[in-house]
């Protein structure tokens, strides 16, 4: 051919590749979204002032609700993140054969809300910061540690970033799933008393433009967003503390959108065509935690016959009116592994559990109407939170009323929470002021590595608050941590599943659902609902108010 | 009658009051200390969720010496009490601001919901104790009370409720919660009257409260100063009965008022937590509470002092009203 | 004849002796119908109340656990078996109520107890005694009202278990205070009255000063204020179970049954009609019987 028509060619094949390269997709940019509407604003409610909205420091639920819509992790799946292990700020990571070397890739063109972009830089700061800053406690760095010293994380450009671990771990990935913040905004601030702590910079979907203590927090649409911009124009955080009156304002349209409306309050709603009712499961978890120091408990079958003499449907029905399910692991139902039926044999049988405790000897020998052990009366602290905190007081009444039941003398002793906090949850000893208690976690996530700290006993103890040791259990969940394998991880964990069922060092009761009611204006259809991450949408720039 | 001026007896009273307003805080500024302190638990529960495995021990324990938790208690109160003498209350950990911030924040709102309730108490509670007083065992008496006390007959976080759910929910006459509306950015009067509206429901279900109360002392009182000698004497000299009344039974009948409304002072400050918390009003009372139950030391203090201060002035000038209302009563 | 009371008192116990002060106390006050009748009512619930054990058909904290047929979670509108009704755990409410009735009252009236004890005896001895002794007394009423009660609570609660006596020990402490400054106010008056400087005069002690001379006639807002006092510790008690510092659960008084009752308000009427209607009837009746009581007391009032 000619020079010239071989330049056209040429010509054609660069314009065709470039074309090819803007117009297609890049990897994870996701199916572009058209907002059928623009504009609107959404009102919810919460209970109290967040403490923070510093993305790497607020752990508290107020705050984390509202700086998932502020911030966005590298990873997602990890605590308040989700159930999908996926990449959000990360487009695609690799990782090294002998699990040890981590490589994340950043999407490109992400803006921070004052216009930066987000280089590998600043991940590296945000996880420098959670490992060593001194002002201030960030309650993720136990995730990243190891072996008592920080993970290595290094900007290899300003679009990688590369993770150096001394030891496989595979919930690695989850673990580091945290808010990234600006380096430029956040260093030199003083941590604990900068103004980041209420003037947050990120690169979510929203940015926050006022914070009126007591009154609300409200949200601007970020219009520069990596997902695109947000239809909605604005959401607006009331802080409403109580329960009664925010389901009042939703009734009369002074909110459009509650993620937790009490079972009793339902009925007002349901049916009624101004609004749409979700009722969606939690990844959450309620149990009895024994004290197991105590002698009265040393014996796994006193454990199980106390598990046998509670109805737990009947609990899960008078506590939350059915607003949940009865919970047949020790991890949560959110783990690959879970299966609502693999686990059973503690079905509500009073008579079954009566009868395991007079084999046991534990019979009323001295004619009170209790049950004694070896001769003295047998008496079990029950220790709860008071009212207000979840549903902890209401279940502790129904466990003592079962428990009662078949012959078992229980005194309910309600603490409040600081006190609780510091006797129970604070305190590094072993001998705890306690016998049963009510306790439970929410939001942990698919990572079944996350449940390792309730179960695993350490030195310096920790959540594993009832003590309990098992080093069979221990090197276990070491050994699956290490694995790379799925199926090898996760056969490990249902063994571990299966030990701790029989052992039951805790009772699980049952994880709750929630009734999400709003507005028939706004459809979340899009926004896909998934109650663990803190905004509770996986997308939520995707929430419009329906044209009228 | 004429109000002597204030005798020397009288200066010499107040000087001595003024000065003994410094360490009579001061005791209370350490009692209250010493109360906190005792309690279990301190600021950093704030990073303790007892859902969530806690921080390490080793974070916590240097979050206390940064704080100053592992010192000696009197270091820790006399380095409170210094930067709190010169106006630096502290740094509240469980909401990232400067306590004073805290508490300018909130004080406005507390006082406008406490002040109008006061009005509200004080309106009625005067006509309806005289009313009460004069038409005793009336059939009218009776009504009234039965209402006056409708805001005392039951608890007042269920009066509040009472009250959202009809004017609120039923009727849709006024907003259920909050100051001001969220959706509207109102300016000007419409902004005075948006907060009027949200004002109005925990203001009545405040005033109410306290109503019943007033009413009674009023009405006692007024009773009792009908009876008294000087008012016969008036009427045997043929006055007639409203100047009787207006005149003589008016004056010693503020008696009480003057103690309920010094009593209701420092009210004004503190809030009510309940009433607040019910209808979302962003006060001081809420502030107190919540501080308390997140161990937020330096927000107590700062409440707590300037509640003290409130309650020790208010009383202050509530012996001195006393005084000028009955010139009998004499402080030796 | 206008020298005071003090002198007319003297003249009516001279001119009636056959009858003594309490009876002719207790005939004025049956004059005032209302106030007779509310103290029946008193009477009878204070009855019933101590009998509760006997009354209540069932358990107040039984939920029935083998009872597969009830709606858990619920709570069941009156019936035969339950004429009340029930909560939402499946607790009876009549027997809750009896309870909790109980339970109201005991507070109640041992909080206001420990108040008006301590608050007449601060109020009496400050307004009559005046000088250094009325200013420290004063300081202190000063201290307990700035001191940081709730948490004082919370410390007492962690300190000891949560019990009722907690509960009827910071509720009268912290209740002195209004009682003793009223006081403190009538005395600060009545000092200056004739009839006490006759009496000094003579050289009556302060103790009897106080307690045959003043305290009658400043009889009538100390019984205003102790009819008060009852219902408002109940209520105060309400308000503490509203921030979990009420009455330990799984009892219940008459206020945290109402807070049981705020998620049931629309929907379940009778979780808080009980409580509401005892409530409201426990104060009017005080109210009612504090009225006749102060009219009763008041010699004057009834020489006309």
């Amino acid at each position: 051919m000619t020079t010239k028509s071989l330049y056209r060619r040429i010509l054609l094949l660069a314009v065709l590749l470039a074309a090819f390269v803007f117009v297609l997709p890049t990897g994870a940019q996701d199916d572009a979204f058209e907002c059928p509407t623009t504009g609107g604003t959404l009102i919810t409610a919460i209970g109290a002032d967040p403490v923070s909205l510093n993305g790497i420091y607020a752990n508290d639920g107020a705050s984390v609700s509202i700086l998932s819509y502020v911030f966005n992790p590298l990873t997602l799946g990890g605590e308040n993140w989700g159930t999908q292990i996926d990449g959000d700020l990360a487009e695609s990571w690799e990782v090294s054969e002998d699990g040890l070397t981590w490589t994340f890739h950043l999407r490109q063109g992400v803006l921070f809300h004052d216009g930066e972009e987000l280089t590998a830089n600043d991940v590296v700061y945000t996880f420098n910061t959670i490992q060593t800053a001194e002002e201030d406690i960030a309650p993720f760095r136990p995730r990243f540690m190891q072996g008592g010293e920080p993970i290595q994380f290094e900007a290899a450009d300003d679009y990688t970033v590369v993770a150096t671990l001394t030891e496989p771990n595979a919930s690695f990935f989850t673990d580091i799933s945290v808010p990234i913040v600006p380096q430029h905004v956040l260093e030199g601030q003083d941590l604990r008393e900068g103004p980041f702590n209420r003037e947050p910079v990120g690169t979510g979907p929203f940015k926050v433009v006022e914070w009126s203590t007591g009154e609300q927090i409200v949200l601007e649409a970020n219009p520069d967003y990596f997902r695109g911009a947000p239809c909605l124009e604005r959401i607006i955080f009331r802080i409403i503390p109580d329960e009664q009156a925010q389901v009042n304002a939703l009734l009369t349209g002074e909110l459009d959108y509650l993620p937790n409306v009490p079972g009793a309050s339902l009925a007002q709603f349901d049916g009624s065509p101004d609004y749409s009712v979700t009722i969606a499961d939690t990844d959450s978890l309620y149990q009895m935690f024994f004290n197991l120091e105590r002698e009265q408990f040393q014996d796994p079958q006193i454990r199980q016959a106390l598990m046998m003499a509670i109805d737990r449907q009947a609990l899960v029905d008078t506590v939350r009116q059915g607003l949940g399910s009865v919970h047949n692991s020790h991890f949560d139902s959110v783990v690959p592994f879970y299966d609502q039926d693999r686990q059973s044999g503690y079905d509500y049988d009073p008579e079954a559990a009566g009868a395991l405790l007079d084999e046991l000897g534990i019979t009323d020998t001295d004619g009170d109407g209790f049950r004694d052990i070896e001769g003295e009366p047998w008496v079990i602290n029950l220790v709860t939170f008071t009212e207000g905190f979840r549903d902890y007081l209401d279940y502790a009444q129904v466990v003592q009323a079962y428990w009662e039941d078949i012959g078992i003398d229980v005194e309910l002793e309600t603490r409040d929470l600081g006190t609780l906090v510091e006797q129970l949850y604070q305190e590094r000893t072993v001998d705890k002021e306690y016998d049963v208690h009510t306790s439970g976690w929410g939001q942990i996530g698919p990572e079944p590595n996350s449940y390792a700290n309730f179960y695993m006993w350490t030195d310096d103890l920790g959540p594993n608050m009832s003590n309990y040791r098992n080093e069979e259990i221990n090197s276990m969940f070491e050994d699956a941590r290490r694995l790379t394998d799925p199926a090898e991880r996760m056969a490990i964990y249902e063994q571990i599943e299966a030990i701790l069922w029989e052992e039951l060092p805790t009772i699980p009761l049952y994880r709750q659902s929630q009734a999400v009611v709003s507005s028939s204006r706004f459809d979340f259809e899009a926004a896909e609902l998934d109650l663990s991450i803190g905004t509770n949408f996986r997308r939520p720039e995707r929430i419009f108010e329906a044209a009228e | 009658m004429k109000r002597p001026y204030p005798t020397q007896l009288m200066t010499n009273f107040l000087l001595r009051r003024l000065v003994q307003m410094i360490p009579l805080l001061i005791g209370i500024s350490i009692l209250s200390f010493l109360i906190v302190k005792a309690t279990p638990g301190d600021q950093t529960m704030v990073y303790i969720d007892p859902n969530k495995p806690p921080p390490s021990v080793e974070d916590m324990a240097r979050l206390r010496a940064q704080l100053g938790l592992d010192q000696p208690l009197p270091i820790q109160y006399v380095r409170w009490l210094g930067s709190a003498l010169q106006g630096d209350l502290g740094f509240s950990l469980s909401g990232r601001r400067a306590v004073l911030t805290e508490i300018t924040d909130r004080l406005p709102a507390t006082f406008l919901l406490g002040f109008t309730s006061l009005l509200i108490a004080l309106v009625l509670a005067l006509p309806i104790g005289i009313f009460s007083a004069v038409k005793r065992y009336s059939f009218m008496d009776y009504v009234i009370t039965v209402i006056s006390f409708i805001g005392l007959s039951v608890p007042g976080f269920f009066l509040a409720l009472l009250l959202m759910q009809i004017f609120a929910v039923q009727l849709r006459l006024l907003p259920t919660t909050g100051m001001r509306d969220a959706r509207e950015d109102y300016e000007g009067l419409a902004a005075i009257v948006d907060v009027a509206r949200h004002l109005a429901l925990p203001a009545i279900a405040l005033g109410t409260a306290s109503l019943a109360r007033w009413v009674r002392y009023e009405r006692s009182s007024i009773l009792d100063v009908l009876s008294q000698d000087y008012i016969r004497t008036a009427r045997a000299k043929g006055l007639r009965e409203d100047r009787v009344l207006r005149i003589h039974a008016l004056r010693n009948a503020l008696l009480p008022m003057v103690t309920l409304i010094g009593l209701s002072i420092p009210g004004l400050v503190s809030g009510s937590f309940i009433i607040e918390f019910v209808f979302g009003w962003p006060g001081m009372g809420l502030l107190a509470v919540n501080a308390a139950l997140r161990r937020d030391f330096p927000v107590i203090m700062g409440v707590t002092m300037l509640s003290a201060v409130f309650i020790v002035i208010g009383n202050f000038v509530a012996d001195i009203l006393y005084h000028w209302v009955d010139p009998r009563i004499r402080y030796e | 004849m206008n020298n005071g009371e003090g002198v007319v008192r003297i003249q009516q116990n001279a001119a009636s002796a056959q009858e003594s002060p309490w009876r002719m106390t207790w005939r004025h006050f049956r004059r005032h119908k209302l106030a007779f009748y509310s103290l029946i009512l008193l009477l009878f619930l204070s009855l019933i109340a101590i009998f509760a054990n006997q009354l209540a058909p069932y358990d107040p904290n039984d939920i029935d656990p083998r009872n597969t047929d009830v709606r858990r979670g619920f709570p069941g509108a009156p019936n035969v078996e339950h004429p009340l009704g029930t909560d939402d755990f499946n607790r009876d409410l009549l027997s809750r109520g009896l309870y909790g009735l109980r339970i109201s009252l005991a507070v109640g009236s041992l909080a206001m107890l420990i108040g008006i004890s301590v608050g007449i005896v601060v109020g009496a001895v400050s307004g009559y005694a005046g000088g250094m002794v009325d200013n420290v007394l004063m300081r202190i009423v000063d201290i307990f009202l700035s001191v940081p009660s709730f948490i004082l609570f919370l410390a007492l609660n962690a300190i000891l278990t949560p019990s009722i006596w907690n509960v009827i020990f910071i509720i009268g402490m912290f209740s002195w205070m209004d009682i003793a400054r009223l006081v403190r106010a009538e005395f600060l008056a009545l000092r200056e009255r004739d009839f006490v400087m006759a009496a000094r005069a003579i050289g009556v002690s302060p103790a009897e000063m106080i307690w045959r001379h003043l305290l009658p006639n400043a009889a009538a807002p100390i019984v205003v204020a102790a009819t008060l006092a009852i219902p408002a510790a109940i209520l105060s008690e309400s308000a503490l179970s509203f921030v979990g510092l009420g009455v330990p659960p799984p009892d219940a008084s008459l206020g945290s049954m109402l807070q049981d009752a705020k998620s049931w308000l629309v929907t379940a009427w009778w979780m808080w009609i009980t409580p509401g209607v005892l409530i409201s009837l426990i104060v009017l009746a005080f109210n009612f019987v504090g009225d006749g009581l102060r009219d009763a007391l008041d010699p004057m009032l009834y020489r006309r």
